[in-house]
C-alpha cells in the first residue's frame, strides 16, 4: 500500500487536471459560439480574424476529449495567451496581481492568527462569564459584517478625515521602486528605501485590517469552542488533580491539541479570502486580483478570467494538500 | 421500518428554544421575513423599490436621509428605504435557493456515493473533492462573461460549488450507516438498492446535513452578497434591488451619496447576525461537553 503522503499528492495532481477539464468544459458548453466567447466577444472589422484565432487556439474541429487534452497540455506548458484587457501576456498579468494580493493576505494573517489564538484562549478561560458573553456578541457581529461594506465605510471615513491611503503606493514611488520579489514591503527594504517602505505599509494597513476581521474572529471562535471542550477531558482533570499548574496544562496540553485544526482553518480561510481580498482591493483601489477581475469582466476577457480562476483554485489545491500533509505529520491518526 | 440510530437532534432544537441568542436569531429572521413578505404594501414607493425611475423620483434627485425619505434617495432619486425593503425579498430568496439547491444536490449525490460503492463511489467522491475547490466568485465571473451577469448566474455558481460540502458530509455518514445491521437486513430481504438508499439511509443522513446548512447559512448569505457586490459594482446594467448589488451600486457614489451603500449594508449585517445566532446555538447545544457548564474544573 502506497504511503499516505504519496496518495494525497497524487490526488492533488489529479485534481489540478480535473480543474483544467472543468474550466474547458465550461467554455465549451457556453451558449453560442465558444470561439466568440474565447476571443472576448469581439466587434468591429477585426472580429472575424480574432474568432478564427480563437478557433485555432481551442482546436474546435477535434473531438471533445482531444480538445480537453490539448487545452491541458497548452496550459501546463505555460501558453496562456495574451490578455485582451491588459495587452500583455496573461502569465505576467496574473502573477503580478497575485503577488500583490498575497502580500495583502499574508500581512493580515500574520496579525490575525496569533491575535485569534490569544482572544480565543482568553474567552475559553472566561467562558460563561460576562466578558466572554460580550466578546462573543462582538465576534458574532464582526463576522456578520460583510467585508466589502466595512471597506467602503473605512474609505468613507478616510475621505471625511482628509486622509487618502488608497492605492498600493504613492504614484511618485511606483516609478521609483525596483521590482525584485514583487512584494513592495520586501522590495523597499532590499533597495533600501525606508520612505517607500513606510508609504507601502501605511497603505497596506487599512485593507489588511478589513481582510483580517474574518480569520481573526473565526479562529477565536473555534479556539474558544474547542478549548472549552478540552477543559472537560479526562486528561485535563487528571493533570489538575496531580497538581500541575493551570498555565502549564493550558500551554503544553490543551492548547497544543487545537493547533492542527487551527492550521487547517487558517490554511483554508487564507485561500478562500482571495476573493474577499480582491473585493477589498477594488474598494481601496489597489492593484491586484480584484482589479484584474474587474478589467477582465468589463472587457469580457475570458482567457484572463480563466487564468485567474485556475491560479486561485491551484493555490487551493496546493494549500489543501499541504495542510493535509502537515496534519498527518502532527496527528498520525489521520487517514484518507 | 426505518431505524433512526440518532434521536438526539430533536432534543437539540428543543434545548435551543430555551436560549436567549436562539430566540433573538429567530426574532430577527422572522421580522426580516415579514418585511420581505409585506414589503409591497409596506413601503411608500413600491415601483421605485422594484427599480422603476418614476417622474417623481427624477424630479427629487439624490437626497440625504430625512423624515420623508428615512434612508435618503439614490442617485436617480429612488427611495432607498423602499429599495432595501423590497430587496430583502431578492436577498433572502437567493440565499434560500442556494441553500436548498446545494442541500438536495449534495445529499442525493453524497448518499449515492456512500451507498452504491464501486465506480459510482470513486467517480462521485472525486467530483466532490474537485467541486469543493472551485472558488464560487471565480465561477460566477466566468459564467457572467459567458451568459451575462444576473442573480441566476450568481445563485447557480454558488450551488455548483457549495453542494460538494454537503455531499462530503452525506458521503461520510452514509458510508458508516451502510455497515449497520438494519441495512444488511434490508439487503438480505432483497429490496432494491435505490429503495434502501432513499428509504433507510436518507432519513439518517439528512438531519445532520440540514443542521450543517443552518450553521452555514450566514456564510452563504455573505458569500452571495460579496459576489453580487462584485458583479453589481461592475455591471451597471444589473439594477435588481438586492442588498449586495445596492451596496455595489452605491460604491461609485460613496463620497457624495454614502447613504446608498450604508443602509443595505446594515440589513445584510442584521440578517447575517440572525443566521449566526441560530447556527451557533445549534452547534453549541449539539456538543454534549459544552452543556455541562456547572462543572468548572478550569
Amino acid at each position: 500500500m502506497a504511503s499516505y503522503y504519496v496518495r494525497r499528492t497524487l490526488l492533488g495532481v489529479s485534481l489540478i487536471l480535473g480543474l483544467l477539464a472543468i474550466i474547458y468544459v465550461l467554455v465549451y458548453v457556453a451558449p453560442g459560439n465558444p470561439a466568440y466567447v474565447w476571443a472576448g466577444k469581439p466587434r468591429g472589422p477585426r472580429a472575424v480574424e480574432a474568432i478564427k484565432q480563437a478557433e485555432r487556439e481551442l482546436g474546435l474541429d477535434q473531438p471533445l476529449y482531444i480538445q480537453i487534452a490539448q487545452f491541458i497540455t497548452r496550459f501546463l506548458a505555460g501558453e496562456w495567451g495574451v490578455s485582451i484587457a491588459f495587452k500583455q501576456p496573461i502569465q505576467v498579468v496574473v502573477f503580478r496581481s497575485f503577488k500583490a494580493t498575497v502580500e495583502l493576505l499574508t500581512f493580515s494573517y500574520v496579525f490575525a492568527i496569533p491575535l485569534g489564538l490569544a482572544l480565543g484562549t482568553f474567552m475559553a478561560l472566561r467562558r460563561g462569564g460576562r466578558v466572554d458573553l460580550l466578546l462573543k456578541i462582538a465576534s458574532s457581529t464582526f463576522i456578520s459584517i460583510p467585508r466589502f461594506w466595512l471597506a467602503l465605510i473605512l474609505v468613507l471615513v478616510f475621505y471625511l478625515t482628509g486622509l487618502q491611503p488608497l492605492g498600493r503606493l504613492d504614484p511618485r514611488y511606483s516609478v521609483e521602486i525596483k521590482e525584485i520579489t514583487g512584494f513592495y514591503l520586501l522590495d523597499s527594504l532590499f533597495t533600501p528605501r525606508l520612505d517607500i517602505f513606510l508609504d507601502a505599509l501605511v497603505r497596506l494597513i487599512p485593507p489588511a485590517l478589513v481582510v483580517a476581521v474574518y480569520p481573526l474572529f473565526s479562529i477565536a471562535r473555534y479556539v474558544r469552542y474547542s478549548l472549552s471542550e478540552r477543559f472537560y477531558e479526562d486528561y485535563v482533570i487528571e493533570a489538575i488533580s496531580l497538581g500541575i499548574s493551570r498555565r502549564v496544562i493550558l500551554a503544553r496540553y490543551a492548547l497544543r491539541g487545537t493547533i492542527p485544526a487551527v492550521v487547517q482553518i487558517a490554511g483554508m480561510s487564507f485561500v478562500y479570502s482571495f476573493v474577499e481580498a480582491a473585493v477589498v482591493e477594488i474598494i481601496f483601489m489597489r492593484e491586484g486580483v480584484g482589479r484584474v477581475l474587474v478589467e477582465g469582466l468589463l472587457r469580457s476577457d475570458y482567457p484572463l478570467i480563466v487564468a485567474v480562476f485556475f491560479v486561485a483554485s491551484l493555490t487551493l489545491v496546493i494549500v489543501n494538500t499541504a495542510t493535509d500533509l502537515i496534519q498527518k505529520k502532527l496527528d498520525p491518526r489521520v487517514r484518507i | 421500518m426505518t431505524k433512526r440510530y440518532s434521536s438526539a437532534r430533536n432534543s437539540v432544537l428543543r434545548r435551543c428554544w430555551h436560549r436567549v441568542d436562539f430566540k433573538a436569531g429567530v426574532a430577527i429572521l422572522t421580522s426580516l421575513a415579514l418585511i420581505a413578505l409585506l414589503s409591497p404594501v409596506l413601503v411608500p414607493y413600491p415601483e421605485e423599490g422594484e427599480g422603476i425611475v418614476t417622474d417623481d423620483a427624477r424630479q427629487r434627485g439624490p437626497q440625504p436621509p430625512s423624515v420623508r425619505y428615512l434612508f435618503g434617495t439614490d442617485v436617480v432619486g429612488r427611495d432607498v428605504l423602499s429599495r432595501v425593503f423590497i430587496g430583502s425579498r431578492y436577498s433572502l430568496l437567493q440565499t434560500t435557493v442556494v441553500i436548498l439547491g446545494s442541500l438536495v444536490l449534495g445529499i442525493v449525490l453524497g448518499i449515492l456515493a456512500g451507498y452504491l460503492r464501486g465506480v459510482y463511489e470513486v467517480a462521485i467522491s472525486y467530483a466532490i473533492e474537485l467541486f469543493i475547490l472551485l472558488p464560487p466568485a471565480m465561477v460566477a465571473a466566468a459564467l457572467s462573461v459567458i451568459a451575462g451577469p444576473s442573480l441566476y448566474v450568481v445563485a447557480a455558481s454558488l450551488i455548483a460549488t457549495w453542494w460538494a460540502w454537503y455531499a462530503r458530509i452525506a458521503y461520510l455518514l452514509s458510508r458508516q450507516i451502510r455497515e449497520l445491521d438494519f441495512i444488511k437486513v434490508s439487503e438480505a430481504l432483497g429490496f432494491r438498492r435505490i429503495y434502501i438508499a432513499f428509504r433507510h439511509i436518507l432519513p439518517n443522513v439528512a438531519p445532520t446535513v440540514v443542521m450543517q446548512s443552518i450553521v452555514d447559512s450566514s456564510s452563504i448569505l455573505l458569500e452571495v452578497a460579496t459576489i453580487n457586490f462584485l458583479v453589481g459594482s461592475i455591471a451597471a446594467s444589473l439594477d435588481t434591488p438586492e442588498w449586495g448589488i445596492m451596496v455595489g451600486y452605491g460604491f461609485r457614489y460613496i463620497t457624495t451619496y454614502w447613504w446608498m451603500s450604508l443602509f443595505p449594508g446594515f440589513f445584510l449585517i442584521i440578517a447575517a447576525l440572525g443566521f449566526i445566532l441560530i447556527g451557533d446555538s445549534i452547534s453549541e447545544e449539539s456538543s454534549p461537553n459544552l452543556r455541562r457548564r456547572w462543572m468548572r474544573w478550569f
